[in-house]
């Protein structure tokens, strides 16, 4: 990032709101059961998270977000695979691919209940539907983009089969497949949110539902605090991860979400 | 030469076309052949006829109206904030160490719980479900603005300046073409996420729009008009997914191959 030097400044305006903030509750201008102010709201966070409830809740989300991205991870890079190398396979499965990853996922979540019941595998399989749809299309953008100087190159060299995919295809296609897997996982995370906020009892969507409903606010602005935090989490350290790995990389912000 | 195959007949319809025949086909057949659950998977002939019976009565239209209403609303609502603070934020440095910490700190929260908060202070108003779905496109649409601004050639910059352009002039005639196609991304993905959320709060709260729609015949299981929603609403995705991209191209023939060739498609 450019402005890297001077990492210092990103805090200066949100430091400003929580002061402006603080002060106000202070001189009485926000209710603090409507509006807590952040001296409250820290306490309360901690002491929710230390007394083990939404440490509960914390972990169930994490889990549920674990299991629906490993068990996208493999099919979908396989499939991504194939359909990038074969056209016929990909006309084939354009239809059900296409579908899959345009319609919102969240809205299959009636139909997944119907199947499977109201349990934790629906919950995890609605979820894993998003990232599967979205690695596996990142994955076959990622091969159908590979140079075709570059595969030239591998075949004049002599690389045929297995070494033309291994040496040649694999390591141009993995920035995408990269990408893929980090956005993936944040469409995932609020997949797990929603789903959570419609059909769940446990988890962080819920914590933060049933607190919204019981007009509880600092539950509720702890909840989302912690939501928010495993949101930058994933996509700055995801982030931090890819520069490190594929520094050859361009990166730009638009990046972020393609 | 071999004469060409005419346009019908071309690999890239044929083959996905009858995939999906096929599929349907099969479907249907297991159905009919006590395979598959009718209870859970109503033969495709069945959703046809629901569908139409539906759409004659006209009740399907209202909740297609309104989730097509509200997604069109809140992406106004994102839209024209967003692309205003995202070009001030690329043009003006003051602007951008105000503004753009606040927006990557926000960005990155799953949009849908955003959700709760909102209606905790709007109460479950219609202005609840435009806001909550209009917050995380808004950030989206900022950044976006912002980085195309950025990443704006300095010659065509000066080019303009050289031919006598300046402030709002230089905007229209220079500044914003050349940052168009960067923002049209930004809507484009920006309307992807509404629609998300859109679906997502209908389903959750809402009695009418094809959310609601969706949940309710399912709590009734009505399947066939489960499965009628779930259609439209994947129509509705198609068209915000790739009927935009197609648009952009359309629109801007010009920029496409200078995106494709940064490799954004």
């Amino acid at each position: 990032m450019a402005h890297r030097q001077r990492s210092w400044r990103a805090f200066v305006s949100p430091l400003i709101i929580l002061l402006v903030w603080e002060l106000l509750a202070a001189a009485g201008f926000l209710p603090a059961n409507y509006v807590p102010p952040p001296s409250q709201l820290g306490p309360h966070l901690l002491t929710l998270l230390a007394g083990g409830e939404l440490w509960r809740h914390l972990n169930v989300t994490l889990y549920r977000l674990g299991l629906s991205f490993v068990f996208a991870l493999i099919p979908a890079v396989l499939l991504g695979l194939c359909l990038g190398m074969s056209r016929t396979a990909r006309l084939a499965l354009e239809p059900i691919l296409t579908s899959l990853y345009a319609i919102p996922k969240i809205a299959l979540l009636p139909l997944v209940m119907l199947v499977l019941g109201v349990n934790e595998r629906t919950l995890i399989f609605t979820s894993t539907l998003t990232s599967f749809a979205q690695m596996t299309v990142s994955t076959m953008g990622g091969v159908l983009a590979v140079d075709r100087v570059v595969l030239e190159a591998g075949k004049n060299y002599g690389a045929t089969g297995w070494r033309l995919f291994r040496y040649v295809l694999l390591p141009s296609a993995l920035p995408d497949i990269f990408t893929g897997m980090r956005i993936g996982l944040g469409l995932t995370l609020v997949l797990v949110i929603a789903v959570e906020l419609t059909a769940a009892q446990e988890g962080l969507g819920a914590f933060l539902w049933t607190a919204g409903q019981t007009f509880s606010a600092k539950n509720l602005f702890s909840a989302f605090i912690v939501i928010g935090v495993i949101g930058l989490a994933l996509t700055y350290g995801l982030e931090r991860i890819e520069n490190w790995l594929m520094p050859w990389r361009e990166r730009s912000s638009a990046a972020m979400f393609l | 030469m071999p004469p060409r195959a005419p346009w019908f007949f071309s690999r890239e319809l044929t083959i996905p076309l009858a995939t999906s025949l096929v599929l349907l086909t099969v479907w249907e057949g297991l159905v009919h052949a006590g395979f598959l659950r009718a209870a859970f998977f109503p033969p495709p002939t069945n959703i046809v006829s629901t569908f139409i019976g539906l759409a004659v009565g006209g009740e399907l239209w209202l909740h297609a109206g309104t989730t097509l209403g509200r997604l069109i609303t809140s992406f106004l609502m994102a839209l024209i904030p967003g692309t205003a603070l995202g070009l001030a934020m690329g043009w003006w440095m003051g602007m951008r160490t105000a503004a753009d910490p606040l927006v990557r700190l926000l960005f990155p929260i799953p949009s849908i719980a955003f959700f709760p908060v909102v209606i905790f202070y709007l109460g479950l108003s219609e202005w609840g479900l435009l806001l909550t779905a209009a917050i995380t496109p808004f950030l989206l649409i900022a950044v976006q603005s912002a980085s195309a601004v950025e990443s704006l050639e300095r010659t065509l910059l000066e080019a303009g300046r050289n031919y006598g352009a300046s402030g709002l002039r230089l905007f229209q005639r220079v500044i914003l073409p050349a940052a168009l196609p960067r923002l049209f991304i930004g809507y484009r993905l920006a309307l992807g996420v509404g629609l998300i959320v859109t679906v997502a709060v209908e389903m959750v709260a809402a009695k009418h729009g094809l959310g609601g729609f969706l949940w309710h015949s399912w709590q009734i299981l009505r399947i066939e008009e489960m499965y009628v929603g779930l259609m439209l609403i994947g129509f509705l995705g198609i068209l915000v997914t790739y009927g935009l991209e197609a648009l952009a191209d359309r629109l801007m023939p010009w920029q496409v191959d200078l995106l494709r060739l940064k490799g954004q498609r």
